[in-house]
């Protein structure tokens, strides 16, 4: 071999090591969940085997724990839950409906608003608003109401849905001193076992609430009025108009965005049934 | 009758014979468990861990979906005024309805909380992006 090729031999070599060097010294983490290699070493020697295999559980028992704490505040989330009925009254196109003055000189006219639909045959109604529970352990009674629409942002929320966690927790045994080849294998292969358990509560749960979210719709819906009762809806008796208020309406406008998103099953849909709308789709 | 066993003692023998084929069935299988050798028991574990690998793999963006509802999900207070009645209402024509407002002021419980996401985006764009500043900043 000539002198030049014999030194671009050696610095493939030193590069062909350091790439090997690199890879070896990466966490056995990052070469587990990281990439498609192989966690285990390329020997059939038991004791680096053994170490890898508790390593790999050690890994995944963390991973699960973590996705099963997400689980369970979802499993919460559902007993908290429950529908309310909601349609719009009133023309979109103000034509009818509910009476409005913006008291600005261009006098009154018609808006619609939403209110709870106690006629319309279950499924039948415009959405089924979700309404999560107060009570029971659903959320701790000290809470705030919520924000404006500004105060809604995730800076300052008012309260969050979730206010609980009851996670399983996917806890190793403890560490018993000189167990033996025959007993750690008897506590891997246990600690395997859980995690396969595991793996199949949360591939279940994962389903439910895929099948649930695709269902969900996210209804822009603004307040129209004054909070402070000086326009907006007129609002009374039979023979007397007591002021002003506010109400919530369908937000259709295309050059504002909404001040909320609500989450709500829209015409009929139901988890588990039919689900006309694609998952998360706005209303219009 | 002699020669002849009762019943009873028939059935109880039957009954133990059943008994210990199938302790011995047990015995067996564990035994053969615990005759794998100590490489073929981790080859089998390497096996097992590495199908849950790929299952945990799998299951990560389903929870982290979860996990965007979870961090920009709201509840806003939302109450109906009026009564279904008619007595008293919001105006609608000739007649009176209910409507609903955001109840978020006062000390008093509104009588929704209605599960909503922030109006400026829909989630999984923003909101969880602003939640991982704010731990950034602090």
């Amino acid at each position: 071999m000539t002198g030049p090729r014999r030194q671009l031999a050696a610095a493939a070599a030193l590069a062909l090591a350091a790439v090997l060097v690199f890879f070896a010294s990466l966490p056995a983490s990052a070469r587990i969940f990281g990439d498609e290699e192989s966690p285990w070493p390329d020997t059939e020697q038991i004791k680096p085997n053994l170490a890898a295999v508790k390593l790999v559980v050690r890994e995944l028992e963390s991973e699960v724990e973590l996705m099963e704490s997400s689980v369970a505040r979802y499993a919460d989330w559902e007993t908290c839950l429950h529908g309310v009925p909601v349609s719009e009254y009133g023309d979109p196109d103000n034509q009818f409906g509910y009476a409005f003055d913006e008291r600005d000189g261009t006098g009154p006219g018609f808006m619609p608003a939403l209110a709870v639909d106690r006629t319309s045959k279950p499924r039948r109604e415009d959405y089924l608003f979700l309404d999560f529970e107060r009570g029971g352990e659903c959320k701790s009674n000290g809470l705030k109401p919520g924000g404006t629409a500004e105060e809604a942002s995730v800076h300052s929320a008012p309260h969050r849905g979730p206010a609980f966690v009851h996670g399983r927790t996917l806890r190793a045994p403890k560490p018993v001193r000189h167990r033996g080849l025959s007993g750690t294998l008897r506590e891997l292969e246990h600690r395997v076992d859980l995690l396969q358990k595991a793996s199949g509560r949360l591939d279940t749960s994962s389903e439910r609430f895929d099948e649930w979210e695709s269902c969900v719709s996210w209804v822009p819906v603004t307040q129209y009025g004054d909070g402070d009762g000086k326009f907006g809806y007129p609002y009374g008796t039979a023979t007397t108009a007591l002021g002003y208020l506010p109400a919530l309406a369908i937000d259709r406008s295309e050059w504002e965005d909404p001040e909320y998103e609500f989450l709500a099953l829209v015409g009929g849909d139901r988890p588990g049934r039919t689900c006309q709308d694609e998952p998360g789709e706005a209303v219009d | 009758m002699r020669g002849v066993l009762p019943p009873i003692l028939l059935c109880a023998a039957a009954l133990a014979l059943a008994l210990s084929l199938t302790l011995s069935l047990t015995q067996t299988g564990t035994a053969a468990h615990h005759r794998l050798s100590a490489s073929q028991r981790i080859e089998n574990l390497e096996q097992d861990l590495d199908s849950l690998i790929e299952d945990v793999e799998d299951l990560k963006e389903p929870v982290q979906e979860f996990d965007i509802y979870d961090e920009c999900a709201y509840t806003i207070g939302v109450t109906e005024h009026g009564d279904p009645n008619g007595t008293v209402g919001y105006f609608f024509g000739a007649t009176r309805k209910p409507a609903l407002a955001l109840d978020i002021r006062g000390f008093g419980q509104p009588q929704f909380d209605f599960l909503a996401f922030p109006g400026e985006e829909p989630p999984s764009i923003e909101c969880n992006e602003d939640i991982e500043e704010e731990i950034n900043d602090e």
